[in-house]
């Protein structure tokens, strides 16, 4: 027999609870998501697996996309700009692998509550837990695409020294960020739905405006570029980008902690005060 | 022991138009400073009730009587809009439409792993639960398609499969087991009775009097979100029988 883990944590506090005790009950849906790891990594595998037995390749079809594009990026703007190739194509290849990871993750955010409202409604589980499953399964993906990487570093394309390390915060960073991000963007696009198209429209927009296709340098010295400060993606693309291309910095990682800790806040205070809203919205 | 107790439970849906999902419709109308009173449905006004283990309830009641809210609230699905509720035991509740909860896409044989694993058990306990749940469910080779192919009768019968065998404390059923044939329901009711003699506490809610004679010793009748009555199952259908070919007979 498995140990009774359903007694351990209360579900929905009551509409018209304090708010101590709904932050009391969204902290403990937290609690209990990280405490079933066994369940959303099982689920994210599973999903994956789910994609190779439709389609043989399964999620390579992606990175292969995903290579063609980069190609296919480097080779038009590297002309354009007159980049060298050695130079720009392990730029453009960690920008569009990085991003791929940070917008999958908020389009999936943006959708989650409302796509399993059918899971929610009939099967009791902690709603962390979905959100975690969509990370796991977000980095499953970017970790097939990280072949793309590999291949550009054995041709000696890539740096590594000590700074590398910094990659590995980076990621939990990323990670971290996408968890949080779904706490309050899934709580709104399910009280309001047309928030979800406008999440794809700005998506399209960062895809522009994150230096991914043209270098932070090229604006140096121009007013504008202070723009740029108002990105998040750009930040935590630039906290992996930074040390691969051995010019890892200290500003990336500071502005990338600010950003988590807004985001984690704005999650957390989201989350406890919609949490029990959500069945009602979504049934 | 399992235990169910409600205290004075409320459950109020506001209606939500397509209007009311949208942001841009609802930055217009503060805008505008119009704001209509939304339409309050109250499901459920004040209920109070406790079961002890061993009970088995029937919920009757009109279409909208409040019995599924009523049911997804004890199976902590929904939150009360005001109340305490306290569950002790394991709930497993078959609630929903008939694929509810099921991934459409997986197999049967899928399903029946990650349901399990949503519902707290480990993914080795499942597959090893597996050719049971199969065996029960007599969905035999169809097991191996994917579920979108499945009737909703099949599709109920993988549910119900599934959470009977994971051994709950509390059983929450709502419309038995819909449209299940009859020989797969005379298994279903041997299976329900050996969970009640393990002093589960099972809830039923059905349109159907034999089930609810067969499977419920006491029933409550719920009447527009309020308990009109409780008592034996027979006296409690005879009077909710009596208040539709009787009108005026409610208090």
């Amino acid at each position: 027999m498995t140990t009774p883990t359903w007694t351990t944590w209360h579900g929905y506090a009551a509409l018209d609870a304090p708010p101590g005790e709904r932050a009391r009950a969204a902290t403990g849906d937290l609690a209990e998501g990280f405490r079933r790891w066994r369940l959303w990594t099982f689920l994210a595998l599973n999903e994956i697996k789910s994609q190779y037995s439709r389609t043989v390749v399964g999620p390579w079809w992606l990175t292969l996309q995903t290579l063609v594009y980069v190609a296919g990026i480097t080779f038009l703007f590297g002309t354009l700009f007159h980049q060298p190739v050695r130079v720009f194509l392990p730029y453009v290849a960690i920008g569009v692998i990085v991003f791929s990871l940070l917008g999958g993750m908020t389009r999936f955010c943006a959708n989650v509550f409302v796509g399993e409202a059918s899971s929610i409604v009939s099967s009791r589980q902690p709603l962390s837990a979905l959100l975690l499953r969509g990370v796991s399964v977000e980095f499953l993906q970017f970790a097939h695409h990280l072949v793309i990487l590999v291949v550009i570093a054995a041709a000696g394309l890539l740096v590594f020294n000590v700074a590398t390390l910094l990659v590995i915060p980076a990621l939990l960073l990323i990670a971290l960020n996408g968890f949080a991000l779904g706490l309050w963007l899934a709580p709104a696009v399910a009280r309001f739905r047309d928030i979800g198209p406008v999440v794809a429209s700005v998506l399209q927009m960062l895809s522009f405006f994150t230096p991914i296709f043209w270098r932070v340098d090229s604006l140096s010295g121009q007013k504008r570029a202070s723009l740029l400060a108002w990105n998040p993606f750009y930040y935590l693309l630039e906290t992996i980008r930074g040390p691969l291309l051995g010019n890892a910095a200290l500003h990336p990682f500071v502005g990338a902690v600010v950003i988590t800790a807004v985001n984690v806040g704005a999650g957390m205070l989201v989350f406890s005060h919609t949490r029990s809203r959500i069945p009602y919205w979504i049934s | 022991m399992p235990r169910i107790k409600l205290d004075r439970v409320c459950a109020e849906y506001t209606l939500l138009s397509v209007l009311d999902y949208n942001l841009k419709h609802r930055i217009a109308q503060l805008a505008r400073r119009r704001k209509a009173a939304p339409v309050v449905i109250q499901a459920l006004r004040s209920v109070d009730l406790e079961f002890e283990a061993g009970a088995r309830i029937g919920l009757v009641g009109a279409n909208g009587a409040g019995k599924s809210t009523l049911l997804a609230i004890m199976a902590g699905l929904l939150p009360p809009t005001s109340g305490a509720v306290e569950v002790e035991g394991r709930v497993l509740a078959l609630l929903g439409g008939a694929g509810a909860g099921l991934t459409q896409e997986a197999t049967g044989r899928e399903n029946i792993v990650s349901m399990g694993v949503q519902l707290g058990e480990s993914p080795d306990a499942m597959r090893a639960r597996v050719d049971g749940i199969v065996e029960f469910s007599g969905l035999e080779d169809r097991i191996q398609h994917p579920v979108y192919s499945y009737s909703a009768g099949m599709q109920s019968r993988l549910r119900f499969s599934i959470l009977t065998s994971l051994r709950p404390d509390i059983l929450l059923l709502d419309e038995g087991l819909g449209t299940a044939d009859a020989e797969f329901t005379a298994r279903a009711n041997a299976r329900l009775n050996e969970f009640i003699s393990g002093a589960g506490i099972l809830v039923l809610a059905s349109h159907g009097d034999g089930l609810l004679k067969e499977q419920c010793k006491d029933a409550i009748w719920l009447h527009q979100g309020v308990i009109a009555s409780t008592g034996p199952v027979e006296s409690v259908l005879e009077e909710y029988h009596a208040s539709y070919e009787q009108p005026g007979l409610i208090k």
